[in-house]
């Protein structure tokens, strides 16, 4: 597709400056079943996003039919849709930043593998699962995916970047079943490059935790202290982004507007966020989709509250600058983050359990979607994990809902455990010991 | 998109190395979504989905690839990669392609683009200054409303040609409640495969918005719920997400052909109470998760899936029902070209019973009366389900005392259908959109005001 001429054909009909990024991406997926390739898929597909000023308003619009026929769409539907707004805000094309973080994030180890030998090696982790334990009923799904994406940002005010990232995902699901019990395990594993990919590992590690659920029942409905696995934690964070974002802060609608510089949480709480991370490349970003040079930083510092996320936009209104926070949103831009770092402690998680005594390890939340209130943050989320008596783990539970609110549970945390994962929501964090939330169960 | 006889040349490579179906999807799919805060549009953009995805089956395994270049030479070449990836020669032929044709049901009589702008909008700020002027408690209200065209084309080796076209335009409405420090918000979206005729004739949007701010304010001052096992009475219309979540997915091909599903091998047995049936049905006149064909290009069907508790019928896309020695029965759905098609749920509902509302909140002692309920999950192997409930109030010896707000329900598909004791005759149903493997899709969900004798209600309240 010629860009050359959306730049000029844009100017012709009175659009004053205009942005188009490209994302480019190949996809290849693998997912096997009963000892056979039960899904294979290839892709490549190439989005082009375009945002242009019209009469000082932005107008937005998306495309994946990249012929020169949609030149004109193209450019009609950004004069539309800027003519439509009625808001009073700043449209801002992005006029460069002066520097830039470079690293090398593409990595073609994973073209440079036969499809035979990826599938072979899911094969035998199935096999190595199902051999297991004679409780793991069935390897439900086990699949691997692997992406490369180039993303190309130009213009009309001289911005030209391009950044390409490659990486891949091992997932995995099994059934254990135990007379009528049936329970399963999920186990993923994010990859940088294809020496790391480790199938054996993620199936057997979704196989212990299917059969330590096996007989899981709910307990008694009353408060309990709470130790929180880093990947529901990473839910939690997740859910906190909302809270964060410089749009909401703007609009009055987040619980930390207006509270910056104060101490909003426990004193063991220290968010970062690190677009540079040498250590998980897939979340690397140099720039923010809107050409915005990004950087690490402290968002929450022991408690206090640093800083909100911004993109150009809502930086211009709040009268700061933008944070590199800008991301694709549809055809418009919204706010978003690149690696998000609760930062560890020094106790182990079995430590930790120690100093709990009693209570609940809670390794997996359901319904976030829906049982999550980002708003006011309160929360019932139906939950599973183990019973903690005595400072170790006695058995499991299941079928239980834990309740409370989002920000008194960062305000509640009580201690930090060193156990940090990474998840694909690109978080990384701790198991975290709250001092109690509400459980309901029998 | 493509002539028929360059369709003819590709789906030939599809069948080159043994396989016994190919199959081409082809998309034309525009949209427009429009957001307004505080009354005054604040955003609005448009896309246009475009691309073609290709699939080809050999027995019991199935390969897919999807681009958005679909010039003739980039799709053999994609269809070269798919064949390549099975062993063998050709063992059958692309039947001759005539197109299937039926009377389109779901056809817009006011298209979006004809609507001019100006309409549009005068409508929905009716409804953000319905919501705005309830009550000085309401702070903020955003609409966001969105429109899309689908146009679809499918070509297998079976000889089909399938076009579809699906028109559908949703609204969604959020007020926010805000008194000191406290927010809360609550939402009302409804849609359909229609035109704007949908919105002008059958929505009154000024009396859902208040009763969406009037929801926000009773929800701002209600008290936590408490968190115990009680009865609940799920309220009619989205209340059906109970039996989506708990029901619906496990009954879908894609789980119960590999025998993942808790209903698995169960048909003709009580998987249910006896006041219990249920339907799935794709053809109900612009109902937002009908269409004139499924994804695969079959006629979609009124499934009967429950009758008086018994099972009756599963979610079939053709695929999956090799498995079960079953044909495909007009369930098999994708979110885009981009997907995999697989079986899906359309506009999945219980069916009317012989209570009636009052008979219900009459004869409960003590329970929960979810009169408006968020979303939820379910895993369809173990069956475990949850979902939220976003306006609820306390019911004490047969009468609605107080309103309670943050519970969750939470239980197991194989029995919460086993303890529905009371059904009403009040059915309704409400927009949805349900996320799977095959991406997000429109769904109805739907149900009259119904009873479970017990379930986990988890609240913030205690017990």
């Amino acid at each position: 597709m010629n860009f050359n001429k959306i730049f000029l054909l844009a100017k012709e009909k009175g659009i004053e400056d205009l942005e188009l990024s490209i994302s480019k991406s190949a996809k290849l997926s693998i997912s096997i079943f009963h000892k056979k390739v039960e899904s294979y898929n290839v892709a490549e597909n190439e989005t082009l996003s375009a945002r242009g000023i019209y009469k000082g308003k932005m107008g937005c619009v998306y495309t994946e039919n990249l012929t020169n026929q949609s030149t004109d769409f193209i450019i009609d539907e950004i004069i539309k849709n800027a003519s439509i707004i009625e808001e009073d805000k700043p449209a801002i094309i992005f006029e460069g930043s002066k520097k830039y973080h470079r690293m090398k994030t593409y990595n073609d180890s994973f073209n440079k593998v036969p499809v035979k030998d990826k599938i072979n090696r899911l094969l035998k982790a199935e096999e190595k699962a199902l051999a297991y334990d004679k409780r793991i009923a069935e390897v439900a799904s086990l699949s691997y995916e692997e992406e490369e994406t180039r993303f190309h940002l130009i213009n009309s005010k001289g911005v030209n970047l391009v950044q390409k990232v490659s990486d891949a995902m091992c997932v995995c699901e099994v059934l254990a079943k135990e007379n009528e019990d049936l329970k399963t395990g999920f186990e993923y594993q994010i990859i940088s490059s294809y020496d790391e990919f480790d199938p054996d590992k993620v199936a057997l590690e979704a196989c212990k935790s299917a059969i330590s659920q096996l007989n899981a029942e709910p307990v008694k409905s009353k408060k309990y202290k709470i130790l929180l696995d880093g990947k529901v934690m990473s839910s939690m964070i997740s859910s906190l982004k909302r809270s964060l974002s410089g749009e909401q802060v703007n609009r009055n609608k987040s619980y930390l507007a207006g509270k910056l510089n104060q101490k909003v949480f426990s004193s063991k709480v220290t968010l970062l966020e690190n677009p540079h991370s040498k250590k998980y490349p897939f979340f690397y970003r140099g720039f923010d989709d809107e050409g915005v040079a990004t950087e690490k930083k402290k968002v929450i510092d022991k408690g206090v509250l640093k800083t909100y996320f911004y993109n150009l936009e809502a930086a211009a209104q709040a009268g700061v600058s933008s944070t590199g926070n800008g991301y694709n949103s549809g055809a418009s831009i919204g706010i978003g983050t690149s690696l998000l770092i609760l930062k560890a402690g020094k106790k182990s998680k079995e430590e930790i359990m120690q100093k709990m005594k009693n209570g609940l390890y809670i390794t997996d939340i359901q319904g976030l979607h829906a049982g999550m209130d980002g708003l006011s943050g309160n929360f019932s989320l139906q939950a599973n994990g183990y019973l903690i008596e005595n400072g170790a783990i006695v058995k499991p539970v299941n079928l239980i809902t834990i309740a409370g609110n989002l920000f008194d549970l960062f305000e509640n945390i009580v201690d930090v455990a060193n156990d940090s994962t990474i998840t694909y929501s690109g978080i990384e964090t701790p198991s975290v010991y709250v001092r109690n939330l509400v459980v309901s169960g029998k | 998109m493509i002539s028929k006889a360059n369709a003819a040349k590709i789906l030939d490579v599809t069948l080159a190395t043994g396989a016994d179906f190919g199959e081409l999807f082809f998309e034309d799919t525009t949209s427009t979504s429009m957001r307004l805060e505080n009354g005054e549009v604040s955003k609005v953009s448009s896309g246009n989905e475009y691309g073609c995805g290709i699939r080809i089956l050999k027995n019991d395994k199935c390969v897919y690839g999807y681009t958005n270049d679909i010039s003739m030479k980039n799709l053999m070449k994609l269809a070269n990669t798919l064949k390549d990836s099975f062993d063998g020669t050709k063992t059958c032929e692309v039947k001759p392609l005539k197109e299937v044709k039926v009377k389109a049901k779901h056809v817009a009589k006011i298209p979006y683009d004809s609507v001019p702008i100006e309409e549009q909008l005068e409508y929905l700020k009716k409804g953000f200054k319905a919501a705005k002027d309830y009550d000085p408690l309401i702070d903020k209200v955003d609409i966001n409303f969105s429109t899309s065209n689908q146009k679809v084309v499918i070509f297998n080796t079976d000889g089909k040609i399938v076009k579809d076209t699906r028109c559908r335009g949703r609204l969604y409405l959020t007020a926010i409640a805000k008194k000191g420090d406290q927010m809360q918000a609550n939402g009302v979206g409804p849609g359909a495969q229609k035109g704007f005729e949908f919105f002008k004739d059958e929505v009154d949007i000024e009396a859902i918005a208040k009763e969406c701010a009037k929801a926000a304010i009773t929800m701002l001052n209600a008290e936590e719920c408490p968190s115990k096992v009680m009865p609940v009475i799920l309220d009619n219309g989205f209340g059906g997400v109970i039996f989506h979540e708990a029901c619906g997915h496990p009954l879908e091909a894609s789980a119960v052909s590999k025998n993942l599903s808790i209903f698995s091998n169960k048909l003709g047995q009580k998987i249910a109470s006896d006041v219990v049936s249920a339907i799935d049905d794709g053809t109900i006149e612009g109902g937002w998760g009908s269409a004139n064909f499924d994804d695969e290009g079959n006629p979609t069907y009124r499934n009967v899936l429950i009758k008086d508790g018994i099972l009756q019928n599963y979610l079939i896309d053709n695929f999956n029902g090799r498995a079960m020695n079953r044909e495909g029965n007009g369930a098999c759905r994708r979110e885009s070209y981009k997907n995999e098609p697989t079986s899906r749920m359309s506009n999945t509902f219980i069916d009317n019973g012989k209570s009636t509302f009052d008979e219900i909140i009459a004869s409960t002692k003590y329970g929960l009366y979810a009169k408006s309920l968020g979303g939820g999950s379910v895993n369809p192997a173990t069956g475990d389900f949850n979902f939220s409930v976003s306006e609820g109030y306390i019911v004490e010896n047969g009468k609605i005392t107080k309103p309670v707000k943050g519970a969750t329900l939470i239980g197991n598909g194989a029995n919460v259908l086993l303890k529905i004791d009371m059904v009403a005759n009040n059915l309704k149903r409400a927009q949805g959109i349900c996320g799977a493997s095959s991406g997000s899709i429109p769904v109805d969900v739907g149900q009259p005001t119904l009873r479970v004798s017990s379930m986990t209600v988890g609240g913030r309240g205690g017990n």
